[in-house]
């Protein structure tokens, strides 16, 4: 019988992790579908746990993992553990990292809607949406002003900028900043006012 | 360089165009016109198309860049973010003092990803970099 070469083979069809991973870092496509194959509803898993009930950006937080399986091939190591416990790793760092992004874009939209809601007065009217709502309605409704009213309103709220700032950003006095952002400010008033 | 064009705008003073390619080893993205709510979807395209290319450094040089809002800001961070952790770079070519330099500078940008004056700079990873806070007229430090 000929000895057995390398790549190590579990049976004739199906190649063991580490004779695919080899393949991969030659830059071998199928190998890699194969792996994909065998390990994604895994990655599945490990995401959805990572990322909670939500569940959100499970799909992302795979494919991106893969991504990183193919171009990071070369990193690993059979000597620090399987390629199993290795793609795990990968997709539970991915997972976190989707996770701290997304608990950061929340801080960040909860800061512009509070900084809205104190301004606007319409604390009520904010309090009887749900988050979602309260970010739709409020980014739709800056939208809708008209341009130079826009800039002034989006620097101050998603870019938290103070007017004096916005006003040396965009070359203009003080008081035309001001005077924006009081007719902007008047504007989403009316548009964010609940109906009678 | 090869390069392919898009635009947005044509008429509008709001008009945003892009041109990309290679250039030596980088993704090269050159933006001209306002980065805002309207024309943000053209630049997130390109850099999409950056970050998939494989290139490890990508060049956005927006010298000729105008105006940018929370929106451009946000797309330049979601690039960063992915291309750092696939252990690649983001470099920007801007006018230095201009409203770019300064937006980078105001939203602490300016201290993840490297600045240069020129695109050449840029591209090479070069000298003619834009460094500190100290070079924005009027910002001070954080409390």
């Amino acid at each position: 019988m000929a000895p057995t070469t390398s790549p190590r083979l579990i049976n004739r069809d199906e190649p063991c992790d580490e004779a695919l991973i080899a393949l991969v870092q030659r830059a071998d496509q199928r190998a890699f579908d194969v792996l994909h194959a065998r390990y994604q509803r895994l990655a599945r898993h490990v995401a959805r746990a990572v990322l909670g009930t939500s569940g959100g950006g499970v799909e992302d937080v795979v494919q991106e993992s893969f991504l990183a399986v193919w171009r990071r091939s070369g990193q690993f190591d059979p000597r620090r553990g399987s390629v199993r416990s290795w793609l795990t790793g990968l997709v539970r760092n991915q997972a976190i990292d989707a996770l701290r992004r997304e608990q950061a874009e929340r801080r960040r939209r909860g800061r512009a809607e509070e900084l809205a809601a104190r301004h606007l007065e319409l604390e009520p009217a904010f309090a009887a949406l749900d988050g979602r709502e309260r970010t739709h309605a409020l980014r739709a409704a800056i939208e809708s002003l008209p341009r130079d009213q826009y800039r002034v309103m989006d620097m101050a709220y998603y870019l938290e900028l103070p007017q004096s700032t916005i006003a040396e950003l965009l070359g203009c006095p003080l008081g035309t900043i001001k005077g924006r952002s009081r007719l902007g400010l008047a504007r989403l008033r009316e548009t964010l006012r609940p109906a009678a | 360089m090869s390069v392919s064009s898009s635009s947005v705008g044509d008429v509008d003073p709001g008009a945003l165009a892009i041109d990309h390619g290679e250039q030596r080893d980088a993704h090269v993205i050159i933006v001209r016109g306002e980065v805002d709510i309207g024309t943000t979807p053209l630049l997130s395209s390109a850099l999409r198309t950056a970050v998939l290319g494989g290139r490890d450094r990508v060049v956005l040089d927006m010298s000729e860049v105008s105006f940018m809002d929370s929106t451009g800001v946000s797309v330049l961070l979601s690039a960063l973010r992915r291309l750092t952790r696939e252990g690649r770079t983001l470099a920007i070519a801007c006018r230095e003092g201009e409203l770019v330099h300064r937006l980078l500078a105001f939203t602490e940008l300016l201290e993840s990803v490297p600045v240069h004056r020129s695109r050449e700079s840029a591209v090479d990873d070069g000298d003619d970099r834009i460094h500190t806070k100290g070079s924005v007229p009027g910002l001070r430090s954080s409390p």
